[in-house]
């Protein structure tokens, strides 16, 4: 049975998913929308029908619609039939629980006078564990859901909110106006205030679950013994610690193995504002609720009270249509109460049942404390009829959730047919349109190529031109002379160091290693000293994309105004470039491209330039002879490390000036690369025809599309109405599709 | 007094400011194996004609665009008539000035030397490029030559030059001593300014001589009348100590195979010994009578005399065997002229011819 | 008034400080040790040439020595100076003179040559007569100027106006006279770090004969349209060896004027170690040897004829083929001497006098080195 619930729990999930996406999507929706409307192209009393009425009630719908499908999940995601035990207090429901479970006082703690029960458990059968798993709160949920509503009860604005405040609050001996129920309230959370010492700890724990053997259990779950009560000690009060507690236990009775009991608190305890909280809670929790009610001189009939409780539970049941199915009515009749029992009953069957027994709710008998006869009289007919009873149960409530959907999804889809009126009426006419459109674009693609080939003319002019480009020169003289600072500078660390520390090397390697070492370094320093020259690469190349961009700003009416200059314009261009109602590929890659860029001196400059540093060796090879020689043997000496070091510098100066003139004479200046590159860019942009790879129709129909998506942005004023593939209309248009397509899924998925 | 003034700019290769010295008298110094015009020299020229000055090798702080140093030459000459004798005394002590510094420039080459301080003062770079563009011009040639004057007339209130003038008399006339000895350097200011008032001769640093029996240096003697003031300055030289006298012919076995140039006798065309000849006896002639005349008369006037004959019979260097040594005096004429050994000795070469 | 010497010209062309000096003291060195052996000497013929090129010699030792390489002597010439080299073969009256003057490129202006006609006509006349033109063309400038602004300035630096000029006024006078013979050398100098041939790594020979080819195209072309017959050399020579170019600068005056510095260093040993320069030697033994074969070749006429010719170029005391005459009839005389005379003086002179004509032979044989090429 359970088996066959949970097989059931995808599907609940996915409805689940879906109506959750249709919240997002009613959001992007309404905000699409109101883009739309304050397009300036739109008139306003059109733009009056682009809105989503009732945009929160419907929210609210569908939020319900998704809770309701929660309690669905929950319940089918459940792997124990959870039956939940509520009552009064005094009711006998520990006793009852202890029945059931086969446990003791220690772990389900029962009493005679006081209400005993703290904390609720929730009982487990299983026949291998025994053990006790406490949920604890932490001081920041102890404080908001414990003693923050102490403190809005009684009237208090404040609350505190650390464990310290708490510690140090003071708390009035009296009330200002004494009511009754405020008295004991404020006994009550005096007593919870002087016993904090005793549950801190727990409270301040890193894990939120604390394992405790069965036999340890009770403080944890019960109020204090009358008598500790009244005691001079100091009252501990460690359940104040614990949210609540699972037990897992074997049950005596090993018929049903996946059996959970739920206590729940009395209701009478919970503070007004948590009622309904609580039945969401049930009603995710418990599969059906017994409710205890015990036979005894001050209790022998159905009270206000009781018919309150019945009323709540019953708002738990939800879309079960049989509210004898959620609850079943207990009557708990101890030993030497029996003839309390019947009088009882009747009127239960008068107040409840409308005088015919079992007309609404079914009454069950039992004692309590009688194990046999819980078993007997309770457990096996409730599990018979759960039998019976669940999967249709089950069936309920999901078709109350699909019902709810259903609605649901009706409203919206009315809705959406609305706006896609209002959304037609807002679109011009087309036909003529598309053909001053297609004019626009031809105009644009020819001013804008005017002007780029006038840019690549003057980058030509600079590469051909007579003179060296004077900024590159100064750059590299600049970045030249600092090497030669640096090699002059005795290699950054001084003639008289290096020379030390050469001939100090001498003496423990010879001349080789030494020598070896530091050509590399000086190889590696004048490689990296040049690499500073990126700076001015990368700022000439942005340069270019300035000068680029400032073209395409210029012509694209509002389009790209607000966005930098630069890379950040051509960036935004390429985005807008990427429409998906309206794609330009060719015009996107072209843009990219120039965007991708780069002139780095280690990876374009340095291998061209490497063999200039080809000097820098302390080998080579004689090319008369073939034979290795060395460039310099130093003598091991002060005079040969002296001798090593003007040597080095000469090797060193004569490297640098080799990469200094490679550098000048060479074929890659930035003004080449940044003319070869625009060049590209603009027989990309302006002349590239179609193509299949990029699926492209050429530049000249993409210039169309691009019209076309950007009309009142390029040509601001010029065009009434919104046109169609306007991108915010095509937004909206494609919120709509989606809302309708996804109302679907989950219609199917129910 | 003309000033010329040579350097070059830093684009402009070496040239005259403005005005070019006819002739380049000095260089012929090279060709004879004397002295290198291009390296740091004093020549000085005194003659008939007036004299004539020729410094260089002061190097200026200007750096050519090769980063070469540049140096300086100047180039001074004796007025002509029209400019007057008053300014003469002016310019002489001028010039004797300028060759003092100069001398002590020459002299100690390491570091900065007075004269290429003075110069570069007046002569910054950017106006001597101006005026090496200008080329053939009087102005620039003017104006160089008022800031020569310029530069050096402060030196004309100093009370002491330099290089001290040696006070006493020249020991020789005709001398060689070493550029590097101070007392040569003192003698050698001294016949300066004698040939400046008027003396005939020349002061020289010979950079190519290292010794007083240097070919060259007799070629030299037997060239030139008057007087010879010549500092060795041959680099690696071994000093010449003292001061050596240079005479008439001094005849010396060639000693190596160094210069055959100068090895080879000078060839005199055979139609000019007879009026040589016919010279020395009309000399001889004018001699006997005049001493007849006089009588005992003045020893000093002889050695003049005779040294004067010894440099118009000028005998070749080879083969001849020296009997006299400079200096010395000659004996008195006897009544037998033939018996007067210079004159034998030039009716030998006549004979050997 | 002239000698009867015999005298070859050679005419060096160039800026000052581009190491015409250097180059014949190379020369001289290299052919002392071309002719070690041979009982032929080369030698310094006047004071002036050898104290020039002792200091010379002394001055890059000093330089080697120190390590950090100045280039020779420091001061540019300043008027054309005159060298006189002599192959001496220890005959008295058997030697051969070779003349060369080193012509300073900023002497030609025309306008500034008011005050040194003498000087003038007397280069002139010596280039008119000159059977070889060396022109030593700096190596450094051409390959360490990379920026368009300096190579602009590079006909400036390397005088190669002047040069033009001296060259096709030299090839005008050399096509009067089409039987004597011609030759020009390019030779780059301070090029050794652009050869692996020497001591050096890298060979960007190939680029430096570009660079050279783009700034002396003038010059070769107006040899070649005034001289079609001269033989035009390129010869890249190395008159140190043992030292290269560290680095080099294009750096601006205060005054606002590009100049070029360019620093050098000694590399390996400090051994010198020339390259090319015996190439020169070769081309002008050939020179003296094809004068002769030329002069040898007439021989065939009566020996009257003979004598006149000699006499005619005697009195005419110039040209080529007057030193060739006199060269040959020295030697005639030797022969005719030892022939007469039957003694070992005289046989001993015959035999140096032929000694030298044999190891000039021997020197024109030889091919020239690789770096060498025709133009």
């Amino acid at each position: 049975m359970l088996d066959r619930r949970r097989a059931r729990l995808p599907e609940v999930q996915a409805v689940i998913t879906n109506w959750r996406n249709v919240d997002q999507q009613l959001i992007s929706l309404s905000s699409a929308l109101d883009l739309l409307r304050n397009h300036p192209s739109v008139l306003p009393d059109a733009a009056a029908g682009l809105a989503i009425p009732q945009f929160t009630e419907m929210r609210a719908q569908v939020a319900q619609v998704i809770e309701q499908y929660t309690a669905v999940e929950a319940r089918f995601s459940r792997d124990t039939v959870n039956i939940g035990v509520s009552g009064s207090a005094r009711m006998g429901k520990s006793t009852l629980l202890q029945s059931i479970s086969g446990l003791g006082d220690e772990q389900i703690p029962t009493g005679r006078d006081l209400p005993v029960t703290a904390i609720r458990s929730r009982i487990y059968n299983s026949p291998d564990l025994r053990r006790a798993v406490l949920r604890l709160h932490s001081p920041e949920s102890f404080l908001d859901e414990v003693i923050k509503a102490y403190h809005l009860e009684l009237g208090f604005d404040q609350w505190p909110t650390t464990l310290d405040e708490f510690r140090t609050w003071n708390y009035p001996a009296e009330l200002s106006d004494p009511k009754p129920d405020k008295v004991s309230l404020l006994a009550r959370l005096r007593d919870i205030h002087a016993a904090l010492w005793s549950y801190e700890q727990d409270l301040c724990r890193a894990e939120r679950e604390m394992v405790v053997g069965l036999d340890h259990l009770r403080q944890f779950v019960a109020y204090p013994t009358h008598e500790s009560q009244h005691s001079t000690d100091p009252v501990p009060r460690r359940y104040l610690a614990v949210r609540d507690a699972r037990i897992d236990c074997a049950f005596p009775h090993a018929e049903v193995d996946r059996l959970g009991i739920i206590d729940l608190p009395g209701l009478g305890e919970i503070a007004a504002g948590a009622e309904s909280h609580h039945v969401t809670g049930l009603r995710h929790e418990v599969d059906v609720v017994l409710l205890i009610k015990k036979a005894s001189e001050t209790s022998a009939f159905w009270t206000a009270a009781d018919a309150q409780a019945l009323k709540l539970l019953d708002l738990a049941r939800g879309s079960i249509r049989n509210r004898g199915d959620f609850v079943y009515l207990v009557v708990n009749t101890p030993k030497g109460a029996e003839s309390l029992a019947d009088p009882l009953r009747a009127h239960i069957t008068h107040q409840v049942n409308d005088g015919q027994p079992g007309k609404y709710f079914t009454v069950l008998d039992t004692d309590a404390a009688e194990p046999e006869s819980v078993r007997g009289g309770v457990l096996s007919p409730l599990l018979t009829a759960l039998a019976a009873r669940l999967p249709v149960m089950d069936e309920e409530c999901l078709a109350g959730a699909r019902e709810a959907a259903a609605g649901t999804a009706a409203g919206i889809e009315l809705m959406l047919a609305d706006l896609t009126t209002a959304m037609r009426s807002v679109r011009a006419a087309s036909g003529d349109v598309t053909e001053t459109i297609a004019d626009q674009a031809r105009k644009l693609r020819e001013d804008l190529a005017i002007e780029l080939n006038a840019l690549v003319a003057e980058l030509r002019a600079r590469v051909m031109a007579d003179e060296d480009d004077p900024e590159y020169v100064s750059a590299i003289k600049a970045v030249y002379g600092d090497v030669v600072a640096w090699i002059e500078g005795g290699f950054g660390i001084g003639a008289e160091t290096w020379q030390a520390a050469a001939f100090r090397a001498f003496g423990t390697d010879g001349s080789g290693r030494y020598a070896d070492e530091q050509i590399n370094r000086i190889r590696v320093e004048i490689g990296n000293r040049f690499a500073a020259l990126d700076t001015f690469y990368s700022g000439q190349i942005e340069r270019t994309r300035r000068d680029v961009g400032l073209i395409l700003r210029r012509h694209c009416g509002d389009l790209l105004t607000g966005a930098g200059e630069g890379t950040a314009l051509l960036t935004e261009l390429a985005d807008l470039l990427d429409n998906p109602r309206n794609p330009c590929p060719a015009l996107h890659q072209a843009v990219t491209g120039l965007l991708a860029l780069r002139m780095e001196y280690r990876s374009h400059l340095h291998p061209l330039l490497r063999p200039q540093l080809d000097g820098l060796r302390m080998q080579y090879e004689d090319p008369r002879t073939g034979r290795p020689v060395a460039v310099i043997v130093p003598e091991l000496t002060e005079k040969g490390a002296r001798d090593l070091y003007v040597n080095f510098t000469h090797l060193a100066e004569n490297a640098a000036h080799e990469v200094r003139k490679a550098l000048m004479a060479g074929e890659m200046t930035p003004v080449m690369v940044t003319y070869a590159a625009v060049e590209h860019f603009v027989d990309a942009f302006i002349r590239s025809g179609a193509s299949n790879e990029l699926g492209s129709p050429g530049s000249e129909r993409e210039f169309e599309r691009f019209a076309r998506a950007y009309r009142d942005e390029l040509w601001p004023g010029a065009y009434q109405g919104i046109a169609e593939g306007n991108v915010r209309y095509d937004r909206v248009m494609t919120l709509i599709d989606t809302l309708y397509g996804t109302l679907a899924e989950a219609r199917r998925a129910a | 007094m003309h000033v010329h003034l040579r350097t070059r700019g830093t684009d402009i290769d070496y040239r005259f400011i403005g005005d070019t010295p006819k002739a380049f008298w000095w260089s012929e110094y090279k060709r004879r194996g004397l002295t290198d015009h291009e390296k740091p020299v004093i020549v000085v020229e005194s003659d008939g004609a007036g004299w004539r000055i020729y410094l260089h090798g002061a190097e200026s702080r200007r750096r050519d665009n090769r980063t070469t140093p540049i140096t300086f030459s100047i180039v001074l000459a004796s007025g002509a008539p029209e400019h007057g004798d008053r300014d003469d005394a002016a310019d002489r002590e001028f010039a004797f000035r300028l060759i003092n510094l100069w001398l002590e420039a020459v002299s100690e080459p390491s570091g900065r030397s007075t004269v290429a301080e003075r110069l570069d003062e007046v002569l910054p770079a950017i106006t001597v490029d101006h005026w090496l563009a200008s080329g053939v011009d009087p102005e620039s040639a003017r104006a160089a030559e008022k800031a020569v004057r310029m530069a050096f007339s402060s030196g004309l209130s100093e009370p002491e030059p330099p290089i001290a003038v040696s006070t006493s008399e020249p020991p020789y006339r005709r001398w060689l001593g070493d550029l590097s000895d101070e007392k040569s350097r003192e003698t050698f200011v001294a016949h300066v300014r004698e040939l400046l008032d008027g003396r005939q001769g020349k002061a020289l640093i010979l950079t190519f001589v290292q010794a007083p029996d240097d070919p060259v240096v007799a070629d030299l003697a037997a060239a030139e009348t008057g007087d010879l003031a010549l500092l060795a300055a041959r680099r690696g030289r071994t000093p010449v100590e003292g001061m050596h006298p240079l005479g008439k012919a001094e005849p010396v076995l060639p000693a190596d195979g160094k210069d055959l140039r100068s090895r080879r006798p000078r060839p005199m065309g055979r139609k000019r010994l007879p009026l040589v000849a016919l010279a020395v006896v009309i000399l001889l002639v004018g001699l006997i009578a005049w001493l007849m005349l006089t009588g005992t008369g003045n020893a000093t006037p002889l050695p003049a005399l005779s040294a004067a004959a010894t440099t118009i019979t000028s005998c070749p260097t080879s083969k001849i065997s020296p009997d006299m040594t400079p200096g010395e005096q000659p004996e008195r004429p006897t009544s037998d002229p033939r018996a007067h050994r210079p004159w034998s000795c030039s009716a030998s070469t006549a004979a050997a011819r | 008034m002239t000698t009867d010497q015999v005298a070859f010209k050679i005419g060096l062309l160039g800026p000052s400080r581009v190491g015409k000096t250097s180059l014949v003291t190379a020369m001289l060195s290299e052919a002392q040790r071309m002719l070690a052996g041979s009982g032929v000497a080369m030698v310094a013929a006047d004071t002036a040439t050898e104290v020039v090129i002792d200091g010379n010699r002394e001055a890059l030792q000093g330089d080697l020595l120190s390590g950090e390489f100045l280039h020779g002597s420091l001061l540019g010439t300043v008027e054309p100076t005159y060298f006189k080299l002599a192959l001496d073969p220890g005959v008295p009256d058997a030697r051969i003179d070779i003349e060369l003057l080193d012509f300073p490129g900023g002497w030609i202006k025309p306008k500034d040559r008011v005050g040194v006609e003498d000087q003038w006509e007397k280069c002139r006349k010596f280039i008119a007569a000159s059977t070889i033109l060396l022109v030593p063309v700096d190596a450094s400038l051409l390959m360490e100027t990379t920026e368009k602004e300096h190579l602009r300035l590079l006909p400036q630096f390397l005088t190669t106006v002047q040069v033009e000029q001296v060259a096709r006024d030299w090839a005008i006078e050399r096509n009067r006279r089409p039987e004597e013979p011609a030759l020009v050398a390019f030779c780059p100098v301070k090029g050794e770090a652009y050869f692996n041939d020497n001591g050096g790594i890298k060979n960007r020979s190939v680029l430096l004969r570009q660079r050279f080819d783009t700034v002396y195209a003038g010059v070769v072309q107006a040899v070649r349209a005034e001289a079609p017959k001269a033989t035009i050399l390129y010869a890249p020579v190395d008159t140190i060896g043992c030292v290269e170019l560290v680095r080099a600068d294009w750096t601006k005056s205060s005054t606002g004027i590009w100049g070029f510095d360019a620093k050098y260093r000694v590399r390996g040993k400090a051994e010198i170690s020339r390259m090319g320069v015996d190439d020169l030697m070769t081309a002008i033994a050939q020179q003296l040897i094809y004068g002769k074969r030329l002069a040898g070749a007439q021989e065939s006429d009566d020996l009257r004829a003979l004598a006149n010719r000699a006499a005619e170029y005697a009195e005419r005391s110039e040209g080529f083929f007057r030193d060739i005459w006199l060269w040959v009839n020295r030697e005639r005389q030797a022969r005719r001497t030892a022939a007469a005379q039957h003694d070992r003086e005289a046989r001993e002179a015959l035999h140096r006098v032929l000694a030298l004509d044999a190891v000039l032979e021997k020197i024109a044989a030889q091919r020239f080195g690789p770096r060498v090429s025709r133009l």
